[in-house]
């Protein structure tokens, strides 16, 4: 079976500092995955080892069976990225953008033209295509990059904090878009920190702390195995925040 | 509110200081010697100034003038810096919103981003005129009062300058977006800068060499008046100057003292009336620059030549798009055309005897060929400019992504692409322009015609082999963070790019005049040698390529991983 992302063993040290030990998953077809973990975690640092913005020091990733440090053009023709700050080219129009976009990304230009209208229309841009993206505010440059991310179809997206600086109508239109694009049979692969959006879309979450994983399972197991507790107990248990109810009440009571 | 502006500008010193400390000790070395030389240079301009005040001197100029003159220096110098200042500190910081709805007084703050970055440019202008004023008292002759009065009047000045910048800007930003606005400062900045280069330069490199141009009495007479007339401006900082003296001369006049006083009172309540103005009237253009301003932009739909040409022309076709938008980069693009066009008139302008680089023909008189003919002095030309005008395009053409560069690395595009791309997008320009030339070399310039399919030949490949030289240094040295255009590459990037663009140019010269030399004086095997000249160009041209290639994708893995 190939799996949409295969992480093995990725190691990522800075100086003496290990930010990712060893980490090790896979992505289904069809899957949505919540990537969790507290600032700091090595979430962003994982997320570029997996798009080949950062070579690893050790390990190997394979984006829909190509491994992206033997055959980084046809892994990187198979996934999208979106960062957490969207930094796009401000003196180019969105549509230039959009259109510059599909280009890089061998989208036919009539197939383009067709999924730019569609996806401007969706996300309320329509009137502002003729913009410069440095006259964006950040939600709209976000929404941008996200067209932008969704125009090849790809096998795989991946988003680092993709709904910061959405308003809830785009941030819940990209929660759909994302859902659909997985039940298509691709692979959503995102990190956040708002809970209630990862429970709500993911069919598995992984919870990552100082580099190390902590659990990878799919969201009602992980409930199950956890007493029924919500996400937000569950994540806090494991990455050491149940300390915080303790600090509130003594915060409180010092008060 | 004394103890809130305290507290602030401690802070923004604090942290200027660390972003400081990183800086190297040769750099500081060579900021400790340059302040020397400047105020050096300073006081010995002040004291010749004075001695200009004698009616022994090659000009006259009247004593009160002086310190007028430099109170109106520091006065104006500092209106740009109080302007920029202003549009950084309280339109494109990013503490500033924070800072609002703490429980600080806003006057405080206002006060505290417009000084906050004051110290090092006020340093400056002061350090330029201070030891000017003083020598100028001393080589006058004037008393204790002129320097005690003097220092403190000049100290004040920048305030004046600060809050009329100020002001301007946070006008301007009421009908320009702070953004668009920073980046016209940028531009405007870079074009002043180079207008005053040439303002300085620009008679010596243009010089005729001819030593009987001195200055004549007429000259001199129209010196004088003018820098009499200067000092005659309607401005405070004019007035002020002249009352020092009178005082500095024991003549403590009501009028002096009165003008004093006043000039004193005008800067400093300037700069309060600004405070408590700013406060009211920079919220419009806050607000204005929160929602980024796109009202102002013309909706134009079209993508333009996006999806409808090669991948490889797209990405050029962008970066000149980047290019043209971005006032910043449009003025450094101006400035390489400006420079670029004077040194070619500088080249084309006969010299003292009457002949040009251009003037000798392909031919001697004997009837054989001339090694250095126009032809070639030609084409060595059009290179130059090329050269002139491309080197930072090409320099830059990878820094021109900053932040976005991040959209190619993830995008199914080779480093060996994306290097093709880029000199693809810097030599077809320069190809154009030396075409365009070279064709208009034929009626200008006494050169055979035969020769001119080699000429154009040699163009292309030395063009395309320092373009792409220059390039892939970009790619070495990159600099994905700049907010100044100037800082686009590495610092580190200056020397290897100098010396391997000299290097690859020589050599490639070398090759290129032995063929014209050796095929013209063995005419009946011209085209087999010419065919063999053009191919050892060509062909190490391309290893010199090929061998940077493999630089630029070892670089381009490491880009954004640092």
């Amino acid at each position: 079976m190939t799996y949409m992302v295969e992480a093995k063993g990725l190691r990522k040290q800075f100086g003496d500092y290990t930010a990712v030990h060893s980490v090790t998953f896979n992505v289904n077809a069809g899957e949505v995955v919540g990537f969790l973990g507290p600032n700091g975690a090595g979430k962003t640092t994982t997320i570029k080892m997996l798009t080949g913005l950062l070579p690893p020091d050790e390990g190997q990733t394979l984006i829909a069976g190509l491994d992206i440090d033997r055959e980084p053009l046809k892994a990187k023709a198979q996934f999208a990225y979106v960062p957490d700050t969207p930094n796009l080219y401000g003196k180019l129009k969105a549509i230039e953008y959009l259109h510059f976009m599909a280009q890089l990304y061998r989208v036919p230009a009539d197939q383009a033209d067709e999924r730019i209208k569609q996806l401007l229309d969706l996300f309320e841009l329509s009137d502002k295509a003729g913009t410069y993206l440095d006259g964006f505010s950040h939600g709209m440059q976000q929404k941008a990059a996200i067209i932008g991310a969704m125009l090849h179809n790809p096998k795989v997206i991946f988003l680092d904090e993709p709904t910061v600086g959405l308003d809830p109508r785009s941030a819940r239109l990209v929660k759909d878009l994302l859902v659909q694009h997985a039940q298509n049979g691709n692979a959503v692969f995102f990190s956040s920190h708002i809970l209630e959006i990862v429970e709500n879309m993911c069919d598995r979450v992984i919870i990552i702390d100082k580099g190390r994983i902590l659990t990878d399972a799919p969201v009602a197991e992980l409930r199950q195995m956890k007493g029924d507790q919500s996400l937000e107990d569950i994540f806090l248990e494991l990455t050491g925040g149940k300390d915080v109810d303790d600090m509130v009440r003594e915060l409180a009571n010092a008060g | 509110m004394l103890a809130d502006t305290i507290l602030l500008l401690k802070l923004y010193w604090t942290i200027d200081r660390r972003a400081d400390s990183g800086t190297r000790r040769s750099s500081k070395m060579i900021l400790v010697i340059g302040g020397i030389v400047l105020v050096l240079l300073s006081g010995a301009l002040g004291y010749f100034a004075s001695t200009l005040t004698e009616e022994s001197g090659l000009i006259q100029l009247r004593a009160e003038i002086l310190p007028g003159l430099l109170f109106t220096i520091v006065l104006f110098g500092v209106v740009f810096v109080g302007f920029n200042q202003a549009l950084q500190a309280l339109y494109l910081s990013d503490d500033l919103d924070r800072l609002l709805v703490a429980p600080v007084h806003s006057q405080a703050v206002m006060t505290a981003k417009l000084l906050s970055r004051m110290p090092s440019m006020v340093t400056f202008m002061l350090a330029a005129t201070i030891p000017a004023l003083l020598t100028f008292g001393i080589g006058v002759g004037l008393n204790p009062l002129y320097y005690v009065l003097g220092l403190t009047l000049i100290i004040v000045t920048p305030l004046f300058g600060i809050s009329l910048g100020a002001l301007i800007a946070i006008i301007m930003v009421r009908l320009l977006p702070a953004r668009q606005l920073n980046e016209w400062v940028g531009a405007a900045s870079i074009v002043i800068g180079v207008l005053l280069s040439l303002l300085i330069y620009l008679p010596t490199f243009l010089g005729s060499g001819d030593e009987s141009a001195v200055l004549d009495a007429q000259s001199l007479a129209s010196i004088e008046n003018f820098v009499n007339h200067l000092g005659d401006l309607p401005l405070p900082s004019t007035w002020v100057g002249s009352a020092l003296v009178e005082i500095g001369r024991g003549q403590i006049a009501a009028s002096a003292v009165g003008a004093v006083l006043t000039y004193l009172l005008i800067t400093v309540g300037f700069f309060l009336v600004t405070i408590l103005l700013a406060n009211r009237l920079f919220l419009t253009g806050w607000l204005r620059m929160q929602s980024g301003g796109a009202a102002t932009q013309e909706i134009e739909q079209r993508p333009g030549l996006f999806g409808r040409s090669s991948l490889d022309f797209i990405l050029a076709y962008k970066d000149w798009l980047l290019r043209i938008r971005d006032p910043r980069l449009l003025a450094t693009l101006f400035t390489a055309v400006v420079l670029a066009l004077i040194s070619v008139f500088a080249m084309l302008r006969p010299g003292g005897n009457g002949t040009s680089l251009l003037s000798p023909s392909d031919t001697m008189e004997d009837g054989s060929v001339d090694p250095i003919s126009a032809g070639i002095v030609f084409c060595g030309m059009l290179y130059f400019l090329g050269w002139m005008l491309f080197n930072r395009l090409a320099l830059t053409s990878l820094s021109i992504e900053r932040q976005a560069f991040y959209i190619l690395k993830v995008a199914p595009i080779s480093a060996g692409q994306l290097l093709r791309s880029k000199i693809f997008g810097i030599f077809l320009p320069y190809a154009a322009i030396s075409t365009i030339g070279l064709v208009a070399g034929l009626f200008l310039v006494n050169f055979r015609l035969l020769w001119a399919p080699y000429g154009w030949l040699v163009l292309m490949i030395m063009g395309y082999g320092l373009l792409a030289f220059l390039v892939s240094v970009g790619f070495l040295y990159p600099n994905l963070e700049w907010d100044d255009p100037r800082r686009m590459t590495n610092r580190k990037a200056s020397l290897p790019s100098l010396i391997g663009s000299v290097v690859y140019s020589l050599v490639a010269i070398i090759v290129a005049w032995f063929t014209y030399i050796v095929a013209n004086a063995q005419q009946a095997y011209a085209v087999p040698i010419v065919i063999a000249g053009l191919t050892l160009l060509a062909g190490g041209t391309w290893l010199f390529v090929h061998r940077r290639s493999r630089k630029v994708e070892d670089a381009w893995a490491r880009i954004g991983t640092e």
